[in-house]
């Protein structure tokens, strides 16, 4: 289920395909509507044209495209095609993949997430925490935001700024992601303004979870 | 910039319809369109892509539209948006020798080599209104190629050959920048710190506002900082723009931009080591902008004083002071931030006055007693209160 936050950057039905600036512009502010409304699933579409095949998820290879350039490190986890990705890194997007802890994004699957170090994820400062690193997962599973109405296993509950709390209860269906995970980010958020945030891509869907929002494992008392 | 504004929600909305309405103006003129803007209003697009730092005529002719011609909005629509684009790497340095010429003349060599090109400017017009564009009967010009050159047996087939400031260097008689230490400051990532070097100033004085610029160039020269210089040249047309890709070992043209360019003959400096030469202001903009170039060379030399040894006296001359304000939006933004609710501070400081003003009246020598009773405005303060309680405990 995709969710449209209302933004003046979306034109009603294009009859034409969007320029390149225009395209940049809203996808950028769908990238923006995610983080402000953690949970919420955005659309982020690609219609100037196809995107080349480069082994990541529209979603996913949108995001990568919008946010990481030459001022910007990523890092890609084992799982994903290491070769490809590093040529249309440098070749599109002029610049370098580099080692997890040196990376202002690192693009995983849900798989890579036991095998991933969170400790070695950049926080940021104190007094820059805008440094800290922005997990990317390219999930893929069943639809994220088609959960029940009631409490299920395997499903988080989210809380936190950009979530109506007079509102519907919000739940997202994670369970192939480990309990263990998300006792590892609350540990590495533990100190904030400083932590990580993360990006859930899932085909053409996107995801934010901020640092600031809390996450209730169902069944589970603690929220991290 | 400050932006950030609460309020209630549907009072907010109506504001934005109104806003919407207000650019509008009335529904029976037709609207105008973005392509009529960024066509037909060259000067200010010229501005805001300068000032916004981002060159796009059409996005600068949106931008326009959307902001209702209000200049220095429009640059804050087109700044704001620039942030989102992906910096995908850095031009190479713009060889100006280069330049396909539209507009060239030098105050300083009537003959130079090339020839002086009027090209299109405002400088020859009597500032008489044109009463034909009221009915829209601005004339189409055609075949104005030979029109451009003031003489064009002294054009050459390559306009873009010769620059002034090469010719007075062949001498010697120009000095020469010096190169600065390192790579140059991003201004777009650093923040400005003071000193800066030539570089980065320069890059601020680009997206600096015209009219603060102009403003101060216009002071330099009424003598706060002995700065009359010559127009050595002003150039304005097209210049390739390279990027040096890596992958392919080679340097591809991504395309053409319009900029404007001035270099300014400054006073000359020398010592007893030193033969004297001639001194060098710098201004460049996208588009054509010439105000703002010469304006902003003229700045530029004034900022030089420490290169040459000058006295620094004249506001000019101060870094701080020029580079610190010249922002349209940082100076725009504080002094709008002034409309944001103050009412706490506000508060505060009607109690301080309050009470300052009841403690005065309280202190002033009264010959009957009976007049302090007869000033109801004077409100009973806390330091009243004070004294009557110590009275009471004598």
């Amino acid at each position: 289920m995709t969710t449209q936050a209302p933004t003046s950057a979306q034109a009603p039905t294009p009859a034409q395909a969007p320029s390149a600036a225009e395209q940049s512009a809203r996808q950028f502010r769908q990238i923006l509507d995610a983080q402000s409304y953690p949970g919420r699933a955005l659309s982020l579409m690609q219609e100037t044209g196809p995107l080349d095949p480069v082994g990541l998820s529209p979603a996913c290879q949108i995001l990568v495209e919008n946010l990481v350039n030459r001022d910007v490190q990523v890092a890609f986890a084992a799982s994903l095609p290491s070769a490809e990705l590093a040529r249309w890194v440098r070749l599109t997007l002029n610049s370098e993949v580099v080692a997890v802890a040196e990376a202002d994004f690192i693009v995983c699957r849900q798989a890579d997430l036991a095998h991933l170090d969170l400790t070695q994820l950049g926080l940021g400062t104190m007094a820059s925490p805008e440094l800290g690193a922005t997990l990317v997962i390219d999930y893929q599973g069943p639809d994220l935001t088609a959960v029940s109405a009631e409490a299920t296993a395997g499903c988080v509950r989210l809380t936190g700024p950009g979530i109506n709390p007079q509102g519907p209860v919000k739940r997202l269906n994670l369970t192939e992601i480990d309990a263990a995970f998300w006792h590892q980010r609350a540990d590495c958020n533990g100190s904030f303004p400083m932590g990580f945030d993360i990006f859930i891509c899932r085909d053409s869907e996107l995801i934010a979870l901020p640092r600031t929002t809390r996450i209730q494992l169902e069944g589970d008392a603690a929220c991290m | 910039m400050y932006v950030a504004v609460k309020g209630g929600e549907q009072a907010i909305d109506n504001a934005h319809r109104l806003l919407a309405a207000y650019c509008r103006g009335d529904a029976q003129a037709a609207e105008v369109s973005v392509a009529q803007l960024s066509q037909q209003c060259p000067f200010a697009i010229s501005r805001i892509m300068t000032e916004g730092s981002l060159y796009d005529r059409d996005l600068a002719g949106l931008a326009l539209k959307q902001a209702g011609g209000d200049l220095v909005e429009a640059i804050f629509l087109i700044r704001a948006f620039r942030t989102t684009l992906s910096r995908f790497g850095y031009s190479a340095p713009v060889d100006t020798r280069a330049m396909r010429i539209e507009r060239r003349i030098s105050a300083v060599y009537k003959d130079l080599p090339g020839g002086q090109v009027l090209g299109p400017t405002f400088d020859y017009t009597h500032r008489l209104l044109n009463f034909q564009l009221l009915e829209n009967r601005a004339p189409v010009q055609t075949d104005i190629a030979t029109a451009a050159a003031v003489d064009p047996s002294t054009a050459t087939d390559s306009l873009s050959a010769h620059r002034v400031s090469d010719l007075l260097r062949q001498e010697g008689l120009l000095s020469s920048p010096t190169a600065s230490a390192g790579e140059p400051v991003d201004l777009s990532l650093e923040p400005l710190t003071f000193p800066a070097q030539r570089t980065t100033r320069l890059q601020a004085l680009a997206r600096g506002d015209e009219g603060f610029l102009m403003s101060m160039a216009y002071s330099t020269q009424r003598g706060y900082a002995r700065n009359h210089p010559f127009a050595g040249e002003i150039r304005m047309g097209w210049v390739e723009v390279e990027f040096y890709c890596a992958e392919m070992d080679d340097t591809l043209c991504l395309g053409e931009i319009e900029i404007s360019e001035c270099d300014m003959v400054n006073q000359f400096v020398g010592s007893k080591d030193a033969l004297p030469q001639f001194t060098q202001g710098y201004g460049l903009s996208f588009g054509y902008n010439e105000r703002k170039i010469m304006a902003m060379a003229l700045v530029d030399r004034a900022l030089r004083g420490d290169e040459f040894n000058e006295p620094e006296d004249a506001p000019a001359q101060q870094q701080e002071f020029v580079l610190a304000h010249c922002d349209a939006l940082d100076a725009s933004g504080f002094v709008s931030h002034l409309k944001l609710p103050h009412y706490v501070d506000f508060q505060s400081e009607l109690e301080l006055i309050r009470s300052l003003r009841a403690k005065a009246s309280a202190q002033q020598p009264t010959e009957n007693p009976s007049d302090k009773r007869s000033q109801p405005s004077v409100r009973p303060s806390h330091a009243d209160a004070l004294e009557v309680t110590d009275d009471s405990a004598r």
